[in-house]
């Protein structure tokens, strides 16, 4: 039997939340589709430690979160390049490690990006509601977070290669996007010509454009179904990007639709970055799907299974 | 029922595609036969009036599979009428204060006495078109003539309470948690009508609700009660 261990929360940070690869079947009933914001980096980090690539995962947005181990608790930090210190001592992104009970954990915050997942051996151990463990709150101090007693058997750490793939470019993003279902109420091509800038309001309901406004057509939309990358114009022209805790029926009129494979990027942009949509056709959207899918399970199956020796031991009962 | 190959299929980005329909109920009547067929890929399907979002698993499935398969399902019957889940549920309100909030303003808007438009907002028998904006949220059409056109308020409330009934253009919903919202309140279900942790969602899009008032202390000996399956019963297609 493996012995309880966890981390419980100091400081929460600005958002902070577990997640997994949250809700695809209760949409129907109005329950956002969730989880992870950017997929590929909470996989990862979930292969890097030696768990089941879809554990638990707690998202770190933004940094100022502090925990502090109960037990022995093997972790790693996957996605953007937080800055992050073991009770004062650096703890670079895309390294395995094992807490000693009572160490801290603080994750301060990051030059770019806005996002890292803290996978912990096991996985965290949060109850399951709707066929996940996507919470629907950000954690709060004082809460724990269960997982089990682990240490690591050696250091492992990401090429330095595949962290930079998970970033978005300095110069900011392009998204490449299919045809909304209301393409044709905005004529031309100024959508595709234009650069806008990601603003403050930005959260995992949406990224919230600024740039040169759209024309506001003259029809209302009867709401229908919306999913994540959907790029809806609103009222004063400006662009927004549904995220993964988008509503599941919206009105707007949706202008373009960001394709599968670029889904991940948008989680981790920041206010002040910028982004640029280029179209794709259908072909495209579904050749840069296979890639990504490809890219990612490549990646998966090298830290899965290439190494054979377990990454992690549970500290059981009987040790 | 006869095949057809003429769906207006409109994709929504590369794991959805949207099914445009002319009504309400031969969207929720095909919604519910795909349902029912549950082909493999298939994820989810969500009605909102007259579309249908049928989700897909990209990464097993083409966009032109799932077309090929829509376009070969049995259109619906169009003779039979709205409600086809043939479940009419019976839901009380209160609409007395202190659950009444916006009641004065709502007779401002109308020009109607309180009584008079609660009395025509528990007249009709409504159906569910929608369920969204919050986990649970049944969008219900169409209020009468003299109920129509209230806006919504002019800034939403941080924080309306589980239960609230409220009312926006030509629509009236329940709000089930506490969360933020801008329709005109003018009353309140002492029922739970949406438990997450429990997966208890009993509304579906297409089924049928009816408000039937309650006073102050009806309220509080229902409250805490879930809208279960003693709160509906079977909607004869000729009486819907």
């Amino acid at each position: 039997m493996t012995l309880p261990s966890g981390l419980r929360v100091v400081e929460a940070g600005v958002y902070s939340l577990v997640v997994d690869g949250g809700r695809p079947h209760t949409r129907h009933w109005g329950v956002p589709l969730g989880g992870a914001a950017d997929r590929a980096s909470w996989q990862l980090g979930n292969a890097l430690i030696g768990n089941t690539p879809t554990a638990p995962a707690l998202e770190i947005t933004l940094g100022g979160t502090v925990l502090q181990a109960l037990g022995p608790v093997a972790l790693t930090l996957c996605g953007a390049p937080f800055t992050a210190f073991i009770d004062g001592q650096p703890l670079p992104v895309g390294c395995t490690v094992a807490l000693r009970p009572g160490q801290h954990l603080q994750i301060t915050g990051s030059p770019r990006g806005v996002r890292v997942y803290l996978c912990v051996a096991g996985g965290f151990m949060t109850p399951c509601c709707l066929g996940s463990h996507s919470a629907w709150h950000p954690v709060r101090p004082g809460d724990i977070l269960p997982c089990a007693s682990a240490t690591i058997t050696r250091r492992r750490r990401l090429p330095d290669e595949l962290l930079g793939q998970l970033l978005p470019a300095e110069s900011g993003i392009t998204c490449r996007v299919v045809d909304g279902p209301q393409r044709s109420w905005f004529p031309g091509d100024a959508f595709f010509q234009d650069t806008y800038t990601v603003l403050p309001a930005t959260n995992r309901m949406g990224v919230r454009l600024h740039g040169p406004p759209l024309p506001r057509p003259t029809g209302e939309l009867l709401s229908e179904p919306v999913a994540p990358g959907a790029v809806q114009i609103t009222h004063d022209g400006q662009p927004i990007i549904l995220g993964v805790d988008a509503q599941t029926i919206g009105g707007y009129p949706k202008i373009a639709h960001v394709i599968r494979a670029d889904l991940d990027k948008l989680g981790q942009l920041r206010p002040g970055d910028l982004v640029r949509f280029v179209p794709v056709s259908r072909e495209q959207a579904e050749q840069a799907a296979h890639q990504r899918r490809r890219w990612l399970q490549q990646w998966l199956d090298r830290l899965l299974m290439a190494e054979g020796t377990p990454v992690f031991v549970n500290q059981s009962l009987t040790d | 029922m006869q095949a057809n190959n003429k769906l207006a299929l409109v994709p929504l980005g590369d794991q959805a595609v949207l099914v445009y329909w002319a009504r309400e109920e031969q969207a929720q009547r095909w919604a519910e036969r795909l349902q029912a067929d549950a082909p493999p890929w298939l994820e989810d399907v969500v009605v909102a009036y007259v579309t249908v979002g049928v989700f897909y698993q990209a990464d097993k499935v083409s966009y032109e599979q799932v077309c090929a398969y829509l376009q070969g399902l049995p259109l619906p019957e169009v003779s039979r009428p709205a409600g086809l889940s043939g479940r009419l549920w019976s839901i009380p309100v209160c609409y007395e204060e202190p659950f009444a909030t916006d009641l004065q303003q709502v007779a401002i808007h109308t020009g109607l006495a309180p009584a008079e438009l609660i009395r025509l907002h528990y007249s009709v028998i409504y159906t569910v078109y929608a369920i969204g904006f919050v986990p649970g949220f049944p969008y219900l059409g169409y209020l009468p003539a003299g109920l129509s056109g209230v806006p919504r308020l002019p800034s939403p409330r941080r924080e309306v309470p589980p239960g609230s009934v409220g009312i926006a253009g030509r629509q009236t919903g329940i709000y089930p948690l506490a969360r933020p919202g801008g329709w005109h309140l003018i009353g309140r279900t002492p029922l739970t009508i949406v438990d997450v942790e429990q997966a208890f969602f009993p509304l579906k899009v297409g089924d049928r609700v009816r408000f039937y008032p309650i006073s102050t202390n009806e309220f509080h000996l229902l409250a805490g009660r879930h809208l279960d399956d003693t709160f509906w019963h079977p909607c004869p297609h000729d009486q819907q």
